[in-house]
């Protein structure tokens, strides 16, 4: 466990200070600087300027609808691209938000490092080439209608007009409407490969023991926060489908698309996932491995600390604890869901090795009486079965103990899931090593 | 066997079964609440005066225990006695208590004297390091509220106003 300490304040010797430097401020997408260079884009902030930009697709769109006679089905093809787009926009926008607000100056020389690469890749101005590419293609496409004797999405729209050549203003519009949806497809795509690139650079990173201890899973669990954002975003991609149904080729690479941005963000989230885990040091997980009880930490009328010893167990990503639903943790989190746990190695022949892993997080109760357990049930059954197998997994005599006594025990007591005991899950925000009864913390 | 001891006026009646829990354990653990309303948690090494029923120990100037205490006076201490298979011989108690501390150097420097006293000198020094007194604080917690546990069962105590 010295060792382990050792390992830890390393990390924090190195640590940086800045002073006044902000260098994410300067990051921003392609889209971004447009919609700063450009009135009235220019005077709302995001989201309102992504909304902003899908109301004049909805107006311009319905003046053309009304004034040229287009099909109702190309209206609503047209509305639900303007639409994706607009999720689309939004999702990625916050994404870039999440990533440029985080405190570079509070991390480490070595993450630090890591993290200006990945976003200078991120961010950088060929962000925009995949998506002129595929903009280029279905162009190309469009125009030289290459299709295996079906008619594309624009020789179907002139017929349907029963016109040689569609309007300007109808064609400007499309062409814009084509260009977003293009360079949002490629940006996707750009920051998938980017997510990928950064995950393999962070995964050398772990695998070197000397730069392991500069990463903290934090980190990594905040970035796969961010990463998350844009993997819902993809799902806006989704909408584009009335669009492709109106031409069976842009469905079919649509479909393509999708799925492999699909598969390819999973694949990312899963892999960052397994490095959270990685970067958690050797000696804390044998510490959470071996150790059979932990001191769990509530906050009582907003000022009064509650403290208990508790069963929990880790599921390779957060705490979870097991207790009635009536008790004091429980109302206390109902209140306030912060919550500490700290699990120590108690060595009782020499104390004066302990050394201790304090977790500070949000909770998550499971329910706190039989209609809300049911609720979540519903919602979360699988993992609350899974938990309830961990506990009995790695507490088998307890779990004996409790349905032996059953007579005898109090009602808070009895194990009967959902309707007198409840999950807390303990989700960490911030990992502290304690040693001993030194009143440091050391966050790592 | 019983423990009185006075709290601001108030007695306390305090059986035996948790008094002996400060004999039985060497650390405490303790939890205070910082200016974000987190939860702390940390074990430290304490003495307790019977008489008083108050339990004390040191901590550094710089500490986060420091801090917290500053904002908010509310400490919570548990001990605890584990029971690996049977979950109805676990026993242990919570306090709720008030903090006071103090920078007063005889006063620390007494308190590091107890802990000398119970902990011996080579475990006092490897425990708090060797840095000068000057660097440390004292931290007084008086009882409020203790509740005890014995299996499934509770009990608290509350401190009265009567001297029985």
């Amino acid at each position: 466990m010295s060792s382990l300490f050792q390992e830890i304040k390393h990390g924090e010797r190195i640590k940086l200070k800045l002073g006044a430097m902000q260098p994410l401020k300067k990051y921003k997408f392609f889209q971004e600087q447009v919609f700063e260079g450009f009135w009235p884009f220019n005077r709302f902030q995001s989201p309102a300027n992504v909304f902003l930009l899908l109301l004049v697709y909805f107006i311009w769109g319905l003046c053309l609808y009304l004034i040229y006679n287009i099909p109702l089905s190309f209206m609503i093809a047209g509305s639900c691209g303007a639409f994706g787009l607009f999720l689309w926009t939004i999702g990625i926008f916050r994404y870039a938000n999440a990533l440029r607000n985080v405190e570079i100056e509070r991390i480490n020389k070595v993450n630090q490092k890591f993290l200006i690469g990945f976003l200078e890749n991120l961010f950088h101005p060929s962000s925009i080439v995949l998506g002129v590419f595929i903009f280029t293609a279905v162009l190309t496409y469009l125009f030289t209608s290459p299709s295996l004797g079906t008619d594309n999405f624009l020789t179907q729209l002139r017929s349907a007009m029963n016109v040689e050549s569609l309007p300007p203003l109808l064609m400007l519009f499309i062409f814009l409407l084509i260009f977003d949806l293009c360079y949002r497809l490629g940006l996707s795509l750009y920051l998938i490969l980017t997510q990928i690139k950064r995950n393999l650079i962070l995964s050398h990173y772990l695998n070197t023991p000397l730069l392991k201890s500069h990463f903290s899973p934090i980190d990594i669990r905040n970035l796969e926060g961010s990463d998350r954002i844009h993997f819902v975003s993809i799902c806006g991609g989704f909408t584009l489908i009335p669009l492709g149904l109106l031409d069976p080729i842009i469905l079919i690479v649509l479909l393509i698309y999708i799925s492999i941005t699909f598969i390819l963000s999973t694949a990312v989230l899963i892999h960052l996932r397994f490095m959270y885990l990685r970067a958690i040091p050797d000696g804390i997980m044998k510490l959470i491995r071996s150790a059979k009880f932990a001191q769990v930490g509530t906050i009582r009328s907003g000022k009064i600390p509650h403290l208990t010893p508790t069963l929990f167990i880790f599921n390779g990503r957060n705490f979870f604890i097991a207790t009635s639903n009536r008790s004091q943790k429980v109302k206390n989190l109902r209140n306030f869901n912060k919550i500490a746990i700290l699990i120590d190695s108690q060595n009782q022949g020499d104390f004066t090795k302990s050394a201790g892993l304090l977790t500070i997080g949000h909770a998550r109760i499971y329910g706190y009486n039989i209609r809300t357990g049911v609720g979540y049930f519903l919602i979360l059954g699988f993992r609350m079965i899974r938990t309830y197998l961990l506990f009995q997994l790695k507490y088998p005599h307890y779990i004996n103990e409790y349905l032996r006594g059953t007579k005898d025990l109090p009602r808070a007591w009895l194990v009967f899931p959902i309707i007198s005991r409840t999950i807390i899950e303990i989700i960490p925000e911030e990992f502290y090593l304690s040693k001993a009864s030194r009143s440091e913390l050391i966050k790592f | 066997m019983r423990v009185k001891c006075e709290i601001d006026g108030k007695w306390c009646d305090i059986p035996d079964t948790i008094s002996r829990f400060f004999l039985k354990k060497a650390m405490i653990y303790v939890c205070s609440m910082d200016r974000l309303k987190k939860p702390i948690i940390q074990s430290v090494i304490f003495v307790n005066e019977p008489s008083k029923c108050t339990i004390a120990f040191i901590a550094k100037r710089s500490s986060q225990i420091r801090k917290n205490l500053q904002n908010n006076p509310y400490l919570t201490l548990t001990l605890d006695e584990t029971h690996l298979k049977d979950p109805l011989q676990h026993e242990g108690i919570m306090i709720e208590t008030t903090t006071r501390t103090s920078t007063s150097q005889s006063e620390i420097q007494q308190c590091y004297d107890d802990l000398q006293k119970k902990y011996g000198i080579d475990i006092t020094a490897k425990i708090l390091g060797m840095e000068i007194i000057t660097d440390y604080i004292k931290i007084e917690a008086t009882p409020t509220k203790i509740i005890h546990w014995e299996g499934p069962f509770y009990r608290k105590f509350v401190c009265t106003g009567k001297k029985n």
